[in-house]
């Protein structure tokens, strides 16, 4: 698994010029940096210095990035679209050096190993820089037509130069294809289907001269094509959930991306992201609040990156991820029950007068915690009321770190001698308990019955393991109706009516486990899980999820009501899987069964009318948006269809 | 078949030139338009609006006021002549000058035996016409300031002169100014010009002014009978009706006014002059206007003609717009295109793409650009009056008023920029008749065929760097208004003053035939590629095929012809252009202004009464008639080889933006 290190400050940037680009120099050390105007810098990254700086007349604009060509010895850019510059190590002021202006807009400048260096047009012409002047000014993609994104990708006998064109809302991937055996550029294109708005885009060439280009898109979908001779393989990958609204995005493999601009624990920051198993497996908060739109590099086993008005270079350990890590990442954290407990204040600021309310804090939160400091419940209740209060006053509950918190649940849970309820509830209330403890929580709630509190612990928990899931159910199915009114105290009108006759659950009953399963899972735990539910409760769920999906009654489930549908066919899906065996032998699961089979049918029927319907409501869309006239200008070849 | 890839051309800069007066003719029904370059044109309203001659203009020449006498054309402008036209060569016939600067304004008296003309230097100066001829009589005494507009009452020997700040009446019999009404100034210091002039039968002057001001003189009296404040800028034009009772003024402010005498109760002193009507069908500035039988023409800076009808209490406007013929040539082998402007000639090198597409109107990558290879100006300021360039593009023609001239272009494009050499060739000018109004090249390019309005028909020989006529047909007496040339060298068809289609072998120097007669004049004639048929358009869109070995109609002619739907015949833009498609001879491709139609001859016709040209009109497959709409104002649309078509289109947005600007009004909102 690749993972992000802590990140130091390479450089200051100036306030003025963006950043356009970060290329790698003539040392592995090096990297070179290119600003919009004013200058080109190169940097060493071991020891962050300055080496060399280029500076750039005014009026100047860099439109293609510095890049160091290998085979030719020297630093190439492009200077205000159409002068192409060229100068070697020694040579310190730009404007003497050899210049070459073509009568075409150049959008990028490209090397790569073995090969002379690239020129893409904006014209879609792309030629080695020796022959760019004859073949610049015939177009290859229409006037209308713009480049959103361009990369060099490299085959077994060549290379090509891929280009992604933007036109009346419809995106095009142009490939051209440089064939060494015959010396000859050849040109294709793809039609892309991803036509939705595009945050990034980066691109990726292994060893094996697999190429694959990832698209992120501004609705969060991350989308990956892979690129060869043959054509294009178009997939969607995932939802990215933690993005934000702006990002950058780099490659360091086929399967996994930096994305800077992650937002994620109330942070925006960097992560990597595994498009095997769709997760951020590592994330760095921002350094500074980043006021601009990052841009993210990866060169020399670093990912550097402008925030603030700095530049910062993040060094990052590869590696391949494995399942076992990633489902490492949710167990639980060793018990740090030993360490001593100090509420740390890092604040700069020292005042008197806030240090006093922190150390009366932690003294209170130190008796609460220590059984023998407050052993009735009145005392208890006491200081809790004083803690509490303490902990509402100003910005003191970020002093009181989540450890603290899982003890003083565990004193409350643990406690032998009294049953403090009422302070559990303020907590849960307050959302003071993490989902750390939450396990242990539920486990004690049932073993005291506590309906109120665990039916709160349900609403306010953000994640509960599935286990504790598992027994709620268990819990909840194996109560009467008249347990569930005895012990509870909720709002009636919030309670949907259920008709007796079809629901095997009373309607409160049935709002609690409606509840239950409206909860977040995931089905690989949430199936092993399951097994431990008893077969007699598993018909007893299935009868009420068969209840759900099937049921006329339109307040039984829908896309608004809770659970949604989908969450109650995952729940079937769950239930039959981890008790399948039981459920083919047992004769009393046959009916039910065939019920549900029934009900899955009408279901199928049902969305397969929606896609009739949403193909033909799409070919009207399609149909009834208005044509926008192309601009013709001048002159054009046009296509003309008279019957 | 019906998919085209067009070379879609919008780089020819053809703007027409503003109209400044317009007369009509009413026994030869012609209407004659001159426009701001000194052109005249000749025009048949009858005959679907038909532009029979065109009078080239030169540019030393203006015409600011034009006169019919019978057939007899006299022209006035800034250049102190009068001039009278041969409607036959198209050229001067008679030229005299007035001797009192500038002519502003022209006249004739009710028999046709003088012409009266307002000059600069303020005096009337009256020419004899009588027997033919064209001679200065006599100067009026002059008054201060120029004369702008002129109007003759023969019974009472008046003539009435409109100038700055005062209208005249002058004694025909003794040249003296025998009254003057003056004008009121609407601002201090600010003249009132009299832009316009008419005078009724009853004395009653009706005059337009620079206040926008259209007024009602009692002409015995001198005292004014009504003034209306009609226009919120100078009233430039103004026409009254033969019966007398309707005046329609226009001018800077566009608004086509009209007025109508009135009759309140019964009794001569209850009739009254009253403002009638309003149209508002121009943008721009009108310069004149014009009586027609059923009609109403109005013409100015907005370079078309505009005619408006009342029928059942309703007003219809209809625009004639005219694009010249023969201005877009091409050279299909070298897909060569030569664009003709007044003075100048420009030759293209069409794109190129190897790309197709399945999908209507998608715009093809280019893989070569259109190159302009050459533009050649005429000598001095010289007009083109013809040109033409060969199918293989190695020479160019073009003609002037007094001179033929050929050009060798030779075109290397071997090089990314082509290189272009133009070499003359040096033209034995003994037996060459000039101005030549028609110009044709054989298909191999060796020959040109030349013709005058007057008649003359040459063939001139291109050898190497020297050309001669080789030989002359003069057997046009009505002069030759047409002329196209076979596809396989040996005949051209001529049609001659008379509207007579002619067939004329050049090799044997024979008329083979004349085509039967059709009650309305040809309007485009062309033969069909393999050169065996001649299918014409006349001016009603009438299309007729005739064979020219069996010197017959066709057999689809024949049953066709006369089966086309009625909505044909009734379309507003008339057929100016026709085409065949490469792919398939039974495809005959029809222009017009606004749109061009593919007549599919093997397929069955509609019935007479259906609509095939309505928007809702969805066109099948086995249809006869394919309409294409998609371009606004076509200029030439020709079919190269395979899909390949050449559209040359000019917008009527490119032409407007080249006008100068409008009255500036407030508009709400705005």
């Amino acid at each position: 698994m690749a993972a992000l290190m802590d990140e130091f400050v390479l450089a200051d940037l100036s306030s003025k010029f963006n950043i356009l680009s970060i290329e790698r120099s003539l040392s592995s050390n090096n990297i070179l940096a290119t600003f919009e105007a004013g200058f080109i810098n190169e940097y060493n990254v071991d020891d962050q210095k300055l080496i060399h700086s280029w500076p750039l007349r005014h009026g100047v604009n860099v439109t293609s990035p510095v890049i160091w060509c290998d085979e030719e010895e020297e630093y190439i850019c492009v200077f205000n679209q159409q002068e192409i510059r060229r100068w070697n190590v020694d040579d310190n002021i730009i404007d003497k050096t050899k210049k070459k202006k073509i009568k075409t807009d150049i959008y990028k400048l490209f090397t790569t190993e073995g090969y002379k260096p690239i020129v893409l047009c904006k014209n879609g012409a792309a030629e080695f820089i020796e022959n760019i002047k004859s073949v610049c000014e015939t177009p290859v993609i229409g006037s209308q037509d713009t480049i959103v994104y361009a990369d060099i990708i490299k085959k077994q006998n060549g290379f090509g130069v891929i280009y992604l064109v933007e036109s009346k809302n419809k995106i095009t991937l142009h490939c051209q294809w440089y064939l060494d055996d015959v010396e000859q550029w050849k040109h294709q294109t793809f039609v892309i289907t991803y036509q939705k708005t595009v945050l990034d885009y980066c691109c990726h060439t292994d060893e094996n001269f697999n190429n694959c280009l990832f698209l992120l898109g501004s609705n969060k979908d991350l989308y990956r094509i892979d690129i060869n001779e043959s054509g294009t393989e178009e997939e969607f990958i995932s939802v990215i959930h933690e993005l934000g609204t702006e990002a950058s995005i780099v490659c360091l493999d086929n399967s996994q991306i930096v994305i800077a601009g992650l937002h994620k624990k109330g942070q925006n920051g960097v992560g990597i992201f595994d498009t095997k198993y769709c997760a951020v497996q590592s994330f760095k908060p921002f350094p500074e609040i980043c006021r601009v739109v990052p841009r993210v590099f990866c060169l020399n086993n670093h990912i550097f990156m402008n925030c603030g008005k700095k530049l910062y270079a993040f060094p990052y350990q590869f590696g391949t991820s494995t399942l076992s890590e990633f489902l490492g990442k949710s167990r639980s954290v060793e018990d740090t029950t030993n360490s001593s407990l100090h509420i740390i204040n890092w604040s700069t600021k020292v005042k008197n007068k806030g240090n006093n309310t922190v150390k009366q804090l932690e003294n209170i939160l130190n008796d609460l915690i220590d059984p023998s400091k407050t052993q009735n419940k009145n005392k208890f209740s006491d200081q809790f009321k004083i803690f509490l209060e303490c902990l509402m006053k100003g910005d003191n509950s970020s002093s009181i770190s989540s450890l603290q918190m899982i003890q003083l649940c565990q004193r409350c849970l643990s406690e032998r001698k009294f049953w403090p309820c009422g302070e559990l509830r303020q907590l849960l209330n307050h959302g003071y308990i993490s989902s750390g403890i939450s396990s242990e929580l539920i486990e004690v709630l049932i073993e005291k019955k506590e309906n109120s509190l665990l039916h709160l612990s349900l609403q306010k928990l953000s994640e509960i393991p599935e286990a504790c899931l598992i027994q709620i159910l268990q819990y909840y199915i194996g109560l009467s109706d008249e347990d569930f009114e005895k012990n509870l105290d909720i709002d009636i009108s919030t309670v949907i009516e259920v008709n007796q006759d079809k629901c095997p659950f009373g309607a409160l009953k049935a709002h609690l486990i409606r509840e239950v399963l409206s909860q977040p899972f995931s089905d690989i735990f949430l199936i092993d899980k399951l097994r431990k539910l008893n077969f007699k409760n598993v018909l007893s769920l299935l009868d009420f999820l068969f209840y759900l999906m099937a049921t006329d009654d339109n307040q039984a489930v829908s896309f608004s009501t809770r659970p949604q549908l989908q969450n109650v066919i995952d729940w079937i899906s769950c239930t039959i899987d981890a008790h399948v065996t039981q459920l083919i032998l047992s004769p009393d699961a046959r009916v039910l069964l065939i019920k549900l089979h029934e009900a899955v049918s009408q279901q199928t029927q049902f969305y397969d009318g929606m896609i009739e319907l949403e193909a033909l409501l799409s070919q009207y869309k399609s149909k009834l948006s208005n044509p926008i006239k192309p601009k013709i200008g001048q002159y054009c070849i046009e296509v003309l269809h008279i019957y | 078949m019906g998919e085209f890839r067009v070379h879609h051309v919008r780089f020819f800069e053809y703007q027409p030139k503003p109209i400044h007066c317009l007369a009509y003719e009413k026994n030869n029904k012609q209407l004659a338009v001159s426009r701001s370059d000194g052109s005249i044109e000749i025009w048949l309203p009858e005959s679907d609006w038909l532009l029979e001659k065109v009078i080239s203009g030169r540019s030393e020449q203006s015409v600011e006021a034009i006169v019919w006498q019978g057939k007899r054309l006299f022209t006035a402008g800034l250049g102190g002549d009068v001039t009278e036209h041969d409607l036959l060569s198209l050229e001067p016939k008679n030229s005299e000058p007035c001797n009192a600067g500038a002519i502003w304004c022209l006249t004739k008296n009710f028999t046709g035996t003088r012409l009266a003309a307002g000059t600069e230097d303020g005096c009337v100066v009256l020419f004899d016409i009588e027997m033919g001829q064209l001679k200065y009589l006599q100067s009026f005494g002059k008054q201060e300031g120029r004369i702008i507009s002129i109007a003759w009452h023969t019974q009472e020997g008046v003539i009435v002169t409109g100038g700055v700040d005062n209208i005249r009446l002058w004694s025909v019999k003794s040249g003296q100014a025998i009254q003057r009404l003056t004008l009121g100034h609407q601002q201090e210091n600010q003249e009132t010009i009299v832009w316009c002039l008419a005078i009724t039968s009853n004395m009653t002057i009706i005059s337009g002014d620079s206040r926008g001001k259209t007024c009602f003189w009692n002409g015995r009296q001198g005292t004014l009978i009504k003034s209306f404040s009609s226009h919120k800028a100078d009233v430039l034009t103004l026409s009254i009706n033969e019966e007398e009772d309707c005046v329609f003024s226009s001018g800077v402010d566009p608004l086509l006014v009209g007025f109508e005498f009135v009759t309140t109760k019964s009794g001569v002193g209850n009739q009254h002059w009253v403002q009638s009507t309003t149209e508002n069908i121009h943008k721009h500035d009108v310069r004149a206007v014009c009586f027609l039988p059923n009609c109403i023409v109005s013409a100015g800076i907005g370079t078309n003609l505009c005619l408006t009808q009342r029928r059942r209490d309703e007003t219809i406007s209809k625009r004639i717009a005219h694009i010249p013929q023969n201005i877009v040539h091409v050279a299909k082998e070298k897909k060569m295109v030569m664009l003709r402007y007044t003075d100048y000639l420009e030759v293209w090198k069409l794109g190129h793409t190897n790309f197709t597409s399945e999908k209507d109107g998608e715009i093809l990558p280019l893989r070569s650009n259109p190159v302009k290879l050459l533009q050649l100006k005429c000598k001095g300021q010289a007009t083109i009056l013809c040109c033409g360039i060969s199918n293989n593009g190695n020479h160019i023609a073009y003609c002037d008023e007094h001179n033929l001239r050929i050009y060798q272009l030779s075109v290397d494009e071997e090089n990314y920029t082509p290189k272009v050499e133009l070499t003359k060739i040096t033209m034995a000018r003994e037996d060459l008749r000039v101005p030549i109004h028609h110009l044709e090249f054989t298909p191999d390019g060796r020959f040109i065929v030349t013709a005058t309005a007057s008649g003359y028909l040459q063939l001139t020989e291109i050898n190497e760097d020297r050309a001669h006529v080789a030989n002359t047909f003069n057997v046009f007496a009505d002069g030759i208004t047409m002329l196209t040339m076979s596809p396989t060298g040996n005949c051209i068809a001529v049609v001659s003053g008379d509207h007579t289609i002619s067939i004329l072998n050049i090799t044997n120097n024979r008329i083979e035939c004349n085509l039967p007669k059709y009650d309305h004049p040809p309007r485009t004639l062309r033969f069909s590629p393999s050169g065996e048929d001649l299918v014409i358009a006349y001016s009603n869109n009438m299309i007729f095929e005739f064979d020219v070995d069996k010197k017959e109609y066709t057999t689809w002619s024949r049953r066709e012809s006369r089966r086309f739907p009625n909505q044909w015949f009734k379309r507003q833009n008339k057929v100016c252009r026709i085409t065949f498609d490469p792919r398939n001879d039974d495809h005959l491709v029809l222009q017009d202004n606004m749109a061009f139609v593919i007549v599919d001859k093997s397929k069955t016709m509609p019935e007479k009464k259906k609509r095939i040209f309505e928007k809702w009109y969805k066109p099948k497959k086995e249809d006869a008639f394919h309409q294409c709409k998609k371009y606004n104002f076509l200029v030439y649309v020709e079919l190269l080889e395979d899909d390949w078509m050449l559209i040359v289109e000019r917008t009527p947005l490119a032409i407007l933006n080249n006008l100068p600007a409008t009255l500036k009004q407030k508009k709400f909102g705005t």
